[in-house]
């Protein structure tokens, strides 16, 4: 089973939910198989400050890219103007490529009629796979700092997963907050998507663009409300007018502030830890 | 001219909560530009008017012209993104999944690919309840946030002041520090970074001020919710000094944000008290520095 | 000599830009001749990643010897035409043409 945590924008909960969920179902007894945490905010990955635990496996993760090679260049000015994406400048004395630009299309490689720009392996980040407890691992991509393109790396990132995890295990990804290309890689094959959002306009209006992505991708999902009890009933009210699930309400609280400021988790309130529990549920019965 | 943009690394550290007060505060004097286009809030509080609005396009995608097609399957075996499914016998390009780099178009036999450009959002220029002028987009779905709408409602912003001979404009800057986030500070007069007293806000604080910095822009902070954890309040006022950074304002955790939010207010109309008057004086030492 | 600068307009009064990559044009100016050509930078503005490339690879093409602009180049434009073997001025600040034109010449 595959939960992706996802938000329209960042710092409305997503992080706390993703992590505090994947520790408490962990600890359940009728949970049986691993529990994985994913977090795939690749270029901020964040759930690492909450969650600490052995580090079991590295690996740097590389994606392809033009290398040329000068010395069979014939300048024939064939590759000038074939990349859509300015990451190859044809300059007359020599041809340059800048690897963060690439989107890997291979146009330029295929299309030189000399061999002069073969693809090579060029690094764009790391994942790390901890160990957190018996049945909690942690998976944490980290893009490059100065890489732009964050799409390659949670692809690999799902791929690690299909190939150290079983179907039945369960994994909660923390996605990359908005609505662009990357938040839609990261929730690409997850039974259900968690939205969470605030009760003020600002999430509200966030929360009808997530909910827009989600319906134009197919996607199922569901609602969860951090921070209740500040600002007003009307993403209840939209959530109950839209037909859309809201699985939970996760209180307002200075001690989770506080708690969240320190990098600790917040089931140590009973409150939310119970709130967190009929979440569990609801995604169980909905998936 | 000078332009002033509010950033913040992570989201809900109050950045668009204070640069509408900013807005409110600086009132005819300022052009209002909402560079946060993957999930623009400031129409929340200032209540533009949407009188001006285009289509904004960037990138490409690609469309195949079924009747000059000869489904010889060139383009299919090209593509790197899977984006030419066979959908009832002919090849088709799928939107979502097309990547725009435009591959098929060359090697297509019969020219029968057209890279077209891509819709990715809408672009607005408005009136906003205080009168002032607010220049704001919206990112379509699943388009590429790349900073090219963030540089077209700064440099719209930047026109309007001009024009009108306005001498500020007060921009909302995108969140993260990847592409958004550069297009909205290059070539600035002031960065102003709002940052919380949390571990990932101290984290995502010190990456932003490291690429602010590599743009030689000069900067100044504010640490919004200061008492919720004063150790890490500490740090940062520490890290401020060691970079040189002036810490121009520490704010109280407070739910008057959330209650000003939820009254479609900013804070400065919604509050009386010490956080109005710190805001206030922080726009005051902004004005002063910039 | 060929001088290029990033520009609002294509006049000797039009302003310096700060922006390199995504300047609004280019003005050639042609010392020998004593010609001034604008070189619209539309497609570049509009581009999305790698504006600066796009932009470098242009002043290259109009065979520029000197290249200003108002703030800074930006690191990817910056390498293009310091490839191309061009001398770059940045931050030449918010003057007119002519005014950073007599500032180069001293
Ligand atoms: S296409 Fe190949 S041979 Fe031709 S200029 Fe480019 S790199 Fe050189
Ligand atoms: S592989 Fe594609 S994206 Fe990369 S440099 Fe070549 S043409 Fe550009
Ligand atoms: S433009 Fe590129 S990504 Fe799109 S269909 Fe053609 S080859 Fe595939
Ligand atoms: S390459 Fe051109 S002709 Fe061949 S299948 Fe594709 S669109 Fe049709």
């Amino acid at each position: 089973m595959k939960i992706a945590i996802a938000s329209g924008k960042g710092g409305t909960g997503k992080t706390t939910l993703a992590v505090n969920l994947a520790s408490y179902i962990a600890g359940l007894e009728d949970v049986t198989g691993k529990v994985v945490l994913v977090d795939m905010d690749v270029e901020e990955p964040n759930s690492g400050l909450f969650i600490k635990g052995d580090l079991m496996k590295s690996e740097i993760k590389y994606r392809m890219v033009p290398e040329w090679i000068g010395d069979k260049c014939t300048f024939c000015k064939k590759c000038a103007g074939v990349c859509n994406f300015n990451a190859l400048a044809y300059i007359g004395v020599s041809v340059l490529i800048f690897p963060e630009l690439c989107h890997s299309c291979y146009a330029c490689s295929e299309l030189c009629p000399e061999d002069a720009l073969p693809m090579k392996a060029d690094r764009m980040g790391e994942l790390r796979h901890y160990s957190i407890s018996d049945n909690l691992h942690f998976v944490e991509s980290r893009l490059d700092i100065g890489i732009e393109q964050a799409v390659p790396l949670i692809k690999e990132t799902h791929d690690f997963l299909k190939s150290e995890y079983d179907e039945s295990d369960i994994k909660i990804v923390d996605s990359p907050p908005g609505t662009s290309c990357p938040v839609i890689e990261a929730v690409k094959d997850a039974d259900l998507v968690v939205l969470v959002t605030e009760p003020t306009p600002f999430g509200l209006n966030d929360l009808k663009l997530a909910v827009d992505t989600m319906k134009e991708l197919d996607k199922r999902f569901a609602v969860v409300i951090n921070r209740s009890g500040i600002g007003n009933d009307e993403v209840e009210r939209y959530c109950f007018d839209n037909g859309i699930s809201l699985i939970g309400k996760i209180p307002q609280m200075q001690l989770a502030a506080e708690l969240y400021s320190k990098g600790q988790l917040m089931i140590e309130i009973d409150e939310i830890k119970r709130e967190i529990d009929k979440i569990w549920r609801n995604i169980v019965e909905l998936k | 001219m000078k332009e002033i943009v509010v950033i913040s690394g992570k989201g809900g550290t109050g950045k668009t909560s204070i640069t509408a007060s900013f807005a409110v505060l600086g009132g005819k004097d300022v052009v209002v530009a909402d560079c946060d286009v993957d999930a623009a809030d400031m129409h929340l509080l200032l209540k533009p008017d949407f009188a001006y609005k285009e289509k904004f396009y960037s990138g490409k995608v690609a469309e195949i012209i079924q009747d000059e097609c000869i489904k010889c399957g060139k383009c299919k075996d090209v593509c790197r993104f899977d984006a030419v499914p066979i959908i009832d016998d002919n090849y088709v390009i799928d939107e979502l999944n097309c990547e725009g780099c435009g591959y098929c178009s060359y090697v297509c036999p019969t020219d029968a690919i057209i890279m077209k450009d891509s819709l990715s959002g809408d672009f607005f220029i408005s009136k906003t309840r205080i009168g002032n002028t607010l220049v704001h987009a919206k990112l379509a779905i699943a388009a590429d946030n790349s900073g090219k709408l963030v540089t077209q409602v700064r440099t719209e912003a930047k026109k309007i002041a001009e024009e009108n001979n306005i001498p500020y404009i007060i921009a909302d800057g995108s969140p993260g520090i990847g592409c958004p986030v550069v297009a909205s500070v290059t070539g600035s007069n002031l960065v102003v970074i709002v940052t919380e007293p949390t571990v990932s806000g101290l984290h995502d604080m010190s990456r932003v001020a490291e690429l602010i910095s590599k743009f030689g822009i000069k900067s100044v902070c504010i640490i919004n919710k200061a008492d919720l954890n004063r150790n890490i309040t500490i740090g940062i006022r520490e890290f401020l000094d060691n970079k040189k950074i002036p810490l121009i304002a520490e704010l109280p955790y407070d739910l008057a944000f959330a209650d000003a939010i939820t009254a479609g207010k900013t804070i400065v109309e919604h509050n009386d008290g010490i956080i109005k008057s710190t805001i206030e004086e922080s726009w005051k030492k902004i004005l002063e520095l910039v | 000599m060929k001088i290029v600068f990033a520009a609002t307009g294509g006049n000797w009064d039009s302003k310096v830009d700060s922006r390199f990559g995504r300047a609004e044009g280019f003005v050639l100016y042609d010392e020998e001749k004593d010609e001034l050509s604008w070189h619209s930078n539309a497609e570049n503005k509009a581009a999305g990643h790698g504006a600066g490339v796009q932009a470098g690879q242009k002043v290259v093409s109009l065979g520029a010897d000197v290249v200003v602009t108002g703030g800074n180049f930006g690191p990817k434009a910056a390498e293009v035409i310091q490839a191309a073997g061009i001398r770059m001025i940045p931050d030449a600040g918010e003057v007119t043409l002519k005014e950073a034109y007599t500032k180069i010449k001293k």
